[in-house]
Parts: structure tokens; C-alpha cells; sequence
């Protein structure tokens, strides 16, 4: 019986770990996006893009570039909190840099990859540099939070071009 | 010659009237095998039908008692039983009297496997007895938490569990019956248990009946039954006082660091108990605060029972329980993530429930002859919560039930236990809807015992249950048991069962949301039912080793899990599952007189099968193991507890697969270790204990039901006076 409970005893310290850990981060991020003035009523669509190269063309607007798109954003929010482990229509976010993260908004009621079909409504600035798209740089393990956008429907971000 | 007989029995009938016209006093101390005073212990003059109870220093006297012969019997739980033929032919008879404690051979008498007393190791069902020193030693404060070290018995979240009769369903149905002196306690609404409506502070003790119990206790005790016994009204005023103080310690991981205050709880409980002629009484209240060691699960409740007993005469006697909390609890579904795994989704903070639920019973005892007993039980459940937060669901139930039983010991070989019972419930609700219900049950059961020594157990109960819309069902639960006497120290059972579980409101007719998870009401549900059967041995190798080894085998029909519609990604509970639960126990009680060492050590091996998926049954560990170690030198008393439940196979992967409980598919075996130590200074004329528990000491994370991280490592001290 001795030998038993110290074979118990052994046992219990030699296989007990912690248990359940946090686990690795999933790398990604998250932010608010800001919707100034009032919306404008030819909007169906309005979402969320991340692309990995900057938009130096209308081709560049293309699915291999295009790296996250979120769900659709309600239509005359005026604050919106987003997510990318929470708030995906389409792609993962790894961790990686992205040159461009913007929202984007179309009057068509599906999404298409067409360039012409879409404005940009907001652009991701970087807090030190406002005169260029910023980019989104996401280590290893690691969730970026409070990426803010604000989108001034008086005062459009550049377009890129391709756009109408 | 003639003439000295004359004078000798003129002077022996004088001397004897002399006796008899007298009185004195039987007084004395009783003290443990370590010369330990005894306080509560039961001192009672047989013949006179007279007693009292020790004091703190373990003395007691009874004034008043006629010279002569009597018989005095001196009994406490955990002690062995002793009776002692006195002579009181002076004014004061000072008895010094020890009592020692009882082997570890079961000495115990339950009530619950038949409803009535009897040996446990003539039971034919395996039982298990809880004596409720461990509840003061660990600290415990709710009840489910001290049936987490019961060998076959586990609980998942607030879910009982034996040997693998439940999973988890969400607070809705129990396969358990739950009863405080074999009054049910399963709410009219969800058919729950409320944990906190147990009086912990009161309890005498627990019996556990393992496997199906529908031939004597009906749908609810499908798994088994718990029978939380109260504890007796004390002969002379006796005040309990409790109060208790704790902290968690910091989370393992820094990541899940969430608070940087310190996380308390605390409770204070204050009883009292009495006898006043004919009147008797014991009354508690308590309040226990628990910050949680998780971000909105906070908690706070103010608790009170009552036991009040008036005996008419020896044979009859009329009790009324009263019991009942209200409380204030915060809502924790799941983790937001296994990162931030003590915190819910943002959109859960701030919801909270508010609770109210109380429970009353008249009790009625009377002993007809010396072979007819009859017990009559009418109670009342009222039931009511209150979701505070933008759901504002809300339910109340009421639940009325009353039973009569007879008992007739028709000759020293035969014994019939039999009755009925009737429930009543409404439910009013804005999830549950507006309802009612009704059940009508019969039964009996007949024991015979032939002298080789074999007893048989036959018995049957027919239930009708009728559920608002849903079409009434009537179910006949039969039983047949056998206990075999192979000698002195070897005891053989077994048994055949059959039971049957109708469903509960809650699993009818839920409509509701909760963390973004929608269930669905499933008015066409209808009852469980179950058959197994049991195959049990007890040895006693002496009175310091005993072993008990069962086998066991369940089938179950139409078993209702709660399951998700993938059409629509919505819950509903469905007959969905054939299912088959098959195991093996063992229970080693093992001690050391000689270094005051105790030690329990039980195993559970569960094989549950999903026969329809072919999948083990969900939240079902399929190994179970429980040590508990305990050493008391002189007035110090140390313990260890373990428990070890296997990692569960089968969870609600649906959950996790929608994206509604993040991570949840993480999941770990259970390896919990406890320590304790405690002193007992009522050798030092204090009246009071003190307890010091440390609990997950290893500080190890684990879940019982997914995307919920089990109590991180806490330490408590408990002070407990009684005087």
C-alpha cells in the first residue's frame, strides 16, 4: 500500500504540468474606423480591404494583392470596431507588413474585383505620418490592436488609380 | 425461621423502595482514543428515553434520573456506537467514557437504497457514505464542490454526474435526484439543481446510490440519488459559528492576467440549535462574497434554514424544513479565447443574474406499531431568476410534491416498503413560455432475507408524467437486487435496474440566446429510459483494509443531449442517442491506527458509447481516480486530496466549429492536489477549529466543460466555534 501511494505521488508531479496555456497568439489586428459627414446614398457595399502591395495600378487591385477583406460594415455607422480573427469575409491575415489598408465602398450589391467599382471611403495613416498610406506591419505571434481609420465623406483620402 | 423471611423481605422491600424513590445524577466526560473531549456527543438513557449532548469540553450530565439499572448509549457520527449497563445507587455516578473510532469496514447505516434504514453492506446497490467532517476540513462552500471527490462521481460546471450518466445540458434536466431529507430538490423550470440551496453547515451526512434508482425515487434518479441527511436538533442549546476568508493567487500565465487586485472570498455562517420540551429546532444563516478569480463571475448570497420538530410523543413527531437564498451572480459562458481564457467576450460583461429560490417541507413521522412506520413528506420548491442584464430573461416555478410511505416489517425475513407521491408544477416564463405539469407515481418493494444469509430485493414503481402540450407517458421502473452475506468480512451484490428520465421544461420548451448561441424549443421530446445492471464485491482483509469492486452496465434509449440543428446552427434538445455506459470501480480504504493515517483511494474505469456515432458520450472521462490522504497526530489533523480525470474525448465541437466558444476544443486531463491542515483546540478548552486549505496547489488549468478554466490555485482559512 506504501508503495502504492508513493507510485500515486511519484505520478502526479512527474505528468503534471501546467495544463492548458494561452497558446501562440494568432497574429492579426484590430481597430475603429471613424465615418464623418453624412453617408452617401449610392453606397451598397462597404468593407474593410487589406492589400500586401501599395496600389501603384489597376491591376494591383487584384485577388493575389488583395490579402483580407472584412464582413460587411452596416451602412450609416458612424463608428465601427473591427477584428481580423472575428470580422472575416475573406483571407487570414499573417504575419507579414501590408502597404495598404483602406475602406472601401461600392454602390453594387456584390463584391467584385473590378477596380472601377469601387471608392475609397478611408485610409490607413501611420500616427507620425499622414501624407502616406501607412503600413501595417504584423510581427510573429502577435495581434496589432487599435490600427484607426477615419473616414471624412466631405474630405475624400486619394484615390488610387483605376478608380472612376 | 419463617419470622427472618418476614424481616428479610420487609427489609429488601424497604431498601428497593428506598432505590427507587431516589434520584441522582449521571454524569461524565467522553474523550476520543486520544484523550480528545468530544463535544455533541448523544448520551441517552435507553430505558428512560432521556439523553443529552456532550458540552465543549465533552462533559455532560442528566439530573433526575430514578436509582436503579439503565442502559446508556453514547453514539456520534464517526465513532463507534457504545452501550453500557450502569447501576445509579448514589447522588452523583461520574462516568469517564472513550469512544473510539469507527473501522474503516462499513459500519454505516443508510436510509436512501430503500428508504428506509438498513447496513450499507446489505445494500444491493453500491453506495457511498459522506460523513461531513470533510466539509469543515476543506472548506467547502457549496455543495457540488465536496461531490468532485466522490469515487464515480463527477461533475461538469454545475452538472452531477454518476459513473457516466450525465454530460453537460446546460443547466437543463438532471439524471441525479438531489433530495435534503428525501425531499427532492430539481426546480419546477429547468429541472435543475441549485447547488446553493443546500445548507453545507447543516449536514449529518451524504449517501450516494449509484445507478439507477427510478423503482423507488422515479424520473429524476435515472443516474443515481444524492440524500443530503440534516443534522439532528441538538438536546441542549449548541451555537455554531463560522467564518472564513480566501484568495486566489495569480494566474499561471501572464497573458491571462486580468485584474491586478487581489481576488478574495469570504463567508460567515452562524447556527443554533435547541430543544425545548417538546419543541425542538436548529436555525442557520449565512452569507458568503466571492470576487471569482474570472472577470464577470462575481458573486454574492445571503442563505437561511430552518428545521424545526415538534414530537407529539416517542412514535410521532412532525418536522418542517424551511430553506432558501437570494443571490446575486455574474455571467461567465465562455473565454473570450485561450489567451485571455479569465475573461468572457466584451459582450458578455456586465450580464448578471439575480436568484431566489427557497424551498419548504412538513415532515411527517409515525412509528404505528413496532413493525408499521409511516412517513408522510409535503413540500413546496418556489424558484425564481432573473437575468439583469439587455436580455432580461426571466422565469419563476413553482413546484409543489407530497408523498406518503409506509413501512412493514412483516416478520424478521420480510419487509415492504411501499407508497406514492404526486408533483405539481407551474412555470411562468419568457424563455420557458407558460406551463404546467403533473406526475403521479406508485411503488413497492418487498425484501427477504432467507437465513443462509440471502437477501432479495424485489420491487417496481409506475409514474405517469404529463408535460404542458407534450402527450402524457406512464413508465414502470422495476428492480430486482440481491446481497450476499459469504461471511464475516465478504460481501457479494448485484442487481438489475431499470430507469426512466421525462424531460424537463427547460429541455422542452428553451427558446432563448445566450453568447450569441440560440436554443431552440423541441415540444415533441419525450422521456429517457434506461436498463443496466450491477455486479459488486466488498472485502474487509481486516478492520484496517477493505476493498469494494463493482461492475456495471447501462443501455440507454432516447437519450436526451442537447445538439445542434446544423440547418440552422441553432441548440435543441433531442432524443438523439442509443447509448451504452459500461464500467469497472474500485474503492481501497486503507488506514494506520497505529500513525493515525487514513487513506481512501477510488477508481473508476467508464467505457461510453454514442451507439448511433459510434462516439464516446460528451464531457465522459473515461478514467477517474481520487486519493485522499489524511494524517491526525494529538489535535493536528493534515490532509492531501487528489483527483485525476482523463482528458474528455467527445465536447460540443459544433461550438467550437461555429466560432462561438473560440479555442474551445482546448481541453486537458485533470490532475487537481490539494492540502489541508487543521487543529482542534477543544483539548485546550477553546472551543473552536481552524482550518487552513490549500487548494490546486500544482496551480494546473483545466476544464470541465469547454472554454471555462476551472478555479486557479486559492488558499482559505476557516475558524469554526461551537459552543
Amino acid at each position: 500500500m506504501k508503495k502504492l501511494l508513493f507510485f500515486i505521488l511519484a505520478f502526479i508531479l512527474v505528468n503534471c504540468n501546467g495544463g492548458i496555456e494561452p497558446g501562440l497568439q494568432q497574429p492579426g489586428f484590430s481597430g475603429t474606423i471613424y465615418f464623418k459627414g453624412e453617408w452617401p446614398d449610392s453606397v451598397n457595399l462597404t468593407i474593410l480591404v487589406l492589400f500586401k502591395n501599395e496600389l501603384k495600378d489597376s491591376s494591383d487591385f487584384s485577388a493575389e494583392n488583395l490579402s483580407y477583406v472584412s464582413e460587411l460594415i452596416p451602412k450609416g455607422v458612424k463608428k465601427y470596431q473591427y477584428n481580423t480573427l472575428k470580422n472575416s469575409l475573406f483571407g487570414k491575415v499573417d504575419a507579414g507588413t501590408y502597404d495598404y489598408l483602406a475602406v472601401a465602398q461600392s454602390p453594387k450589391k456584390t463584391i467584385s474585383l473590378s477596380r472601377a467599382d469601387w471608392t475609397i471611403a478611408g485610409i490607413y495613416y501611420s500616427p507620425t505620418d499622414s501624407t502616406h498610406p501607412g503600413k501595417v506591419i504584423i510581427p510573429e505571434n502577435t495581434f496589432v490592436e487599435h490600427l484607426d481609420i477615419t473616414c471624412d465623406f466631405n474630405n475624400p483620402p486619394p484615390q488610387p488609380p483605376g478608380g472612376n | 425461621m419463617v419470622k427472618f423471611f418476614k424481616l428479610l423481605s420487609l427489609a429488601t422491600i424497604i431498601l428497593y423502595s428506598q432505590i427507587f424513590a431516589q434520584k441522582g445524577t449521571i454524569s461524565g466526560r467522553v474523550t476520543d482514543n486520544k484523550n480528545v473531549p468530544l463535544v455533541g456527543v448523544n448520551v441517552f438513557l435507553k430505558d428512560l428515553s432521556a439523553g443529552t449532548a456532550t458540552n465543549m469540553k465533552g462533559n455532560f450530565s442528566l439530573k433526575d434520573i430514578p436509582f436503579g439499572k439503565h442502559s446508556l448509549k453514547i453514539s456520534m457520527v464517526g465513532y463507534r456506537t457504545i452501550t453500557k449497563n450502569i447501576f445509579l445507587n448514589k447522588k452523583i455516578l461520574n462516568l469517564n467514557l472513550r469512544l473510539t473510532p469507527t473501522s474503516i469496514t462499513f459500519e454505516d447505516v443508510i436510509v436512501t437504497a430503500s428508504k428506509h434504514e438498513q447496513k450499507l453492506l446489505e445494500s444491493p446497490v453500491s453506495a457511498e457514505v459522506i460523513n461531513p467532517e470533510i466539509i469543515s476540513k476543506k472548506n467547502f462552500t457549496k455543495f457540488d464542490d465536496l461531490l468532485r471527490y466522490a469515487p464515480g462521481v463527477n461533475v461538469t460546471l454545475d452538472q452531477v454526474s454518476i459513473r457516466g450518466s450525465s454530460g453537460y445540458s446546460r443547466g437543463a434536466g438532471t439524471r441525479v435526484l438531489i433530495a435534503i431529507d428525501g425531499v427532492p430538490i430539481f426546480t419546477g423550470d429547468t429541472g435543475e439543481i441549485i447547488w446553493e440551496l443546500v445548507p453545507i453547515t447543516d449536514i449529518e451526512r451524504v449517501e450516494i446510490i449509484k445507478g439507477a434508482a427510478s423503482s423507488l425515487y422515479g424520473s429524476t434518479a435515472i443516474g443515481g440519488v444524492i440524500n443530503i441527511i440534516t443534522k439532528k436538533i441538538s438536546r441542549k442549546m449548541l451555537t455554531f459559528i463560522k467564518s472564513y476568508v480566501g484568495a486566489y493567487d495569480k494566474p499561471r500565465y501572464s497573458e491571462w492576467v486580468w485584474s491586478h487586485k487581489t481576488r478574495t472570498f469570504n463567508g460567515f455562517t452562524i447556527a443554533n440549535s435547541n430543544k425545548i420540551g417538546k419543541f425542538g429546532y436548529a436555525v442557520s444563516l449565512s452569507k458568503i462574497h466571492d470576487m471569482s478569480y474570472r472577470q464577470n463571475e462575481g458573486k454574492s448570497r445571503f442563505s437561511g434554514y430552518l428545521k424545526a420538530r415538534y414530537n407529539f410523543n416517542n412514535n410521532l413527531n412532525l418536522t418542517f424544513l424551511a430553506n432558501g437564498f437570494i443571490g446575486n451572480r455574474e455571467t461567465f459562458n465562455f473565454w473570450k479565447n485561450s489567451r485571455e481564457a479569465l475573461k468572457p467576450p466584451e459582450s458578455d460583461i456586465g450580464q448578471k443574474v439575480r436568484s431566489e429560490r427557497s424551498l419548504y417541507a412538513l415532515i411527517f413521522n409515525d412509528k404505528l406499531s413496532g413493525n408499521i412506520s409511516l412517513n408522510s413528506k409535503l413540500s413546496f420548491y418556489r424558484s425564481f431568476w432573473k437575468d439583469e442584464s439587455e436580455s432580461a430573461n426571466r422565469s419563476s416555478s413553482n413546484l409543489y410534491r407530497g408523498e406518503v410511505q409506509s413501512n412493514f416489517k412483516l416478520n424478521e425475513n420480510w419487509f415492504l416498503v411501499t407508497g406514492a407521491e404526486f408533483t405539481s408544477g407551474i412555470v411562468k416564463s419568457n424563455i420557458f413560455g407558460k406551463h404546467t405539469s403533473f406526475g403521479f407515481a406508485a411503488y413497492s418493494q418487498m425484501e427477504y432475507k432467507l437465513n443462509f444469509p440471502l437477501k432479495l430485493t424485489l420491487g417496481a414503481r409506475y409514474d405517469y408524467n404529463k408535460i404542458s402540450t407534450i402527450k402524457g407517458e406512464g413508465s414502470i421502473s422495476p428492480k430486482f437486487g440481491l446481497n450476499y452475506k459469504l461471511n464475516e468480512s465478504t460481501y457479494l451484490r448485484a442487481n438489475f435496474l431499470n430507469g426512466f428520465r421525462a424531460p424537463s421544461l427547460a429541455e422542452a420548451f428553451t427558446s432563448t440566446v445566450t453568447s450569441g448561441i440560440k436554443v431552440k424549443p423541441n415540444p415533441k421530446l419525450k422521456s429517457e429510459s434506461n436498463y443496466g445492471f450491477e455486479l459488486g464485491i466488498n472485502h474487509s482483509f481486516n478492520s484496517n483494509f477493505n476493498i469494494d469492486f463493482a461492475l456495471f452496465q447501462n443501455e440507454y434509449f432516447d437519450m436526451i443531449e442537447p445538439s445542434i440543428d446544423l440547418t440552422d446552427g441553432e441548440i435543441t434538445f433531442q432524443n438523439v442517442t442509443r447509448a451504452r455506459i459500461q464500467g469497472a470501480e474500485a474503492i481501497v480504504k486503507y488506514q494506520i491506527p497505529r500513525f493515525n493515517i487514513k487513506t481512501r483511494l477510488g477508481y473508476t474505469y467508464l467505457w461510453t458509447r454514442d451507439l448511433n456515432k459510434q462516439k464516446a458520450l460528451k464531457y465522459r472521462p473515461r478514467h477517474l481516480a481520487y486519493l485522499q490522504l489524511e494524517y491526525t497526530p494529538s489535535i493536528f489533523t493534515f490532509g492531501l486530496d487528489f483527483r485525476y480525470w482523463s482528458k474528455v474525448e467527445e465536447i460540443d465541437f459544433e461550438l467550437v466549429e461555429l466560432g462561438l466558444v473560440p479555442n474551445g476544443d482546448t481541453r486537458v486531463e485533470v490532475f487537481v492536489l490539494d492540502l489541508r491542515a487543521g487543529v482542534n483546540l477543544y483539548s485546550l478548552s477553546v472551543p473552536a477549529n481552524i482550518y487552513l486549505n490549500l487548494n490546486n496547489v500544482l496551480n494546473y488549468n483545466y476544464v470541465e466543460m469547454i472554454g471555462n478554466i476551472s478555479p486557479i490555485r486559492n488558499i482559505s482559512l476557516n475558524l469554526e466555534f461551537l459552543f
